[in-house]
């Protein structure tokens, strides 16, 4: 029985090997995770801020080390459900097209694209509240942002 | 219980491993020649008459007509964007400075960047957005046209790709973010997607393949 046993450990330990790789890779189930995020901004945000978040010229801003983004709160959250159409400065330098809505996102999806775009390319920012997230998604100031 | 001695496992385990990337880097990968895209036409006397661009003709962000004889025996690069475009256009110019810094020593190479909002796109919108975008390479050409529909029969007649000026995407403006390869005659030699690095990795290596074209007797 034993010997048996431990020809089961011999086939199946690779099933596990491969199990533990997949959570690794994945993480566990509905955990709000930089790579959730990471996936979100390569759907909606990448084509214009480019996957080393260092924007285009003064077309784009960059997100990589700008102080708009790590100085921010939770009203960042307007911006990417809304987008904007101020005139807005980002580490002295002055940006003035606008930045089109992205309306189907969620309040979940956004704290995961904030989480990852304030944590990639060396970005240090904490970690905004999915409380503090969803109360500014609903006291939005649209008159600043690109309309409808 | 077999004992591997030192020997044994060199010669089983790491030459094969030393001498295989060897034996692929060896095995040159012999490149494609370009194809002559679009359609050919046999004339009455029976001549084969490849698709050619053609006449066109634009207004430069200067404000200065643009036409084909200003690129002609010139090689170029086509594109089709607009600048309040929210989408793919910022990946095709981010593109299109690498492949303008890649060719900035060749005078006989042009990039042509066509507005399909060119009734917002005026030489002088055009002209900040050149700016903007940090540029100041002078073979590099913002077009514009004070017809709008021109410019979409000029990128579905002659560049033979699809678009649309009411499309339910890409801020209003259906199009494609491909960028055209144009040889010396007007001959359309390759599409590469403008937002995919790879595609402009592979574009920035077949320019100088294209110019050896030329060269070769």
């Amino acid at each position: 029985m034993n010997k048996r046993w431990k020809t089961w450990i011999w086939y199946l330990w690779p099933l596990g090997l491969v199990a533990g790789i997949l959570v690794l890779k994945y993480g566990a189930d509905g955990e709000v995770s930089s790579t959730a995020g990471q996936k979100l901004y390569e759907l909606h945000c990448q084509t214009c801020h480019m996957a080393d978040g260092r924007g285009l010229g003064k077309l784009i801003p960059p997100l990589a080390g700008a102080d708009y983004l790590l100085k921010g709160g939770p009203e960042l959250a307007c911006v990417l459900r809304y987008g904007q159409i101020d005139t807005i400065l980002v580490n002295g330098v002055e940006y003035n097209r606008p930045m089109p809505p992205n309306k189907r996102l969620q309040p979940v999806e956004i704290r995961s694209i904030l989480l990852y775009i304030r944590s990639a390319w060396g970005n240090e920012a904490p970690d905004l509240a999915f409380e503090d997230i969803r109360a500014a998604l609903e006291s939005c100031d649209t008159t600043s942002l690109t309309l409808p | 219980m077999i004992q591997l001695t030192d020997y044994q496992l060199f010669k089983g385990l790491l030459l094969p491993l030393v001498l295989l990337p060897l034996f692929f880097s060896c095995e040159q990968k012999k490149a494609e020649p370009f194809p002559i895209i679009g359609l050919e036409q046999i004339t009455p006397e029976g001549d084969t008459l490849t698709h050619r661009i053609g006449a066109f003709s634009f207004v430069d962000q200067a404000g200065q007509p643009y036409s084909e004889l200003q690129v002609a025996g010139k090689i170029y690069i086509a594109d089709f964007f607009f600048t309040r475009c929210p989408d793919i256009c910022p990946m095709m110019s981010k593109a299109l400075l690498q492949v303008s810094e890649a060719m900035k020593d060749r005078s006989d190479f042009r990039i042509l960047s066509h507005s399909l909002d060119p009734l917002f796109d005026t030489p002088e919108e055009l002209t900040k957005y050149k700016n903007d975008l940090g540029t100041t390479d002078p073979n590099w050409i913002f077009l514009t046209t004070p017809e709008e529909e021109y410019v979409y029969e000029v990128m579905m007649d002659r560049y033979l790709l699809s678009g649309s000026p009411t499309g339910a995407v890409n801020g209003g403006i259906f199009h494609s973010g491909k960028l055209i390869l144009v040889d010396r005659i007007g001959q359309i030699r390759g599409y590469y997607e403008g937002t995919d690095p790879e595609d402009v990795k592979r574009l920035i290596a077949d320019l100088p393949r294209l110019y050896a074209e030329y060269e070769q007797p």
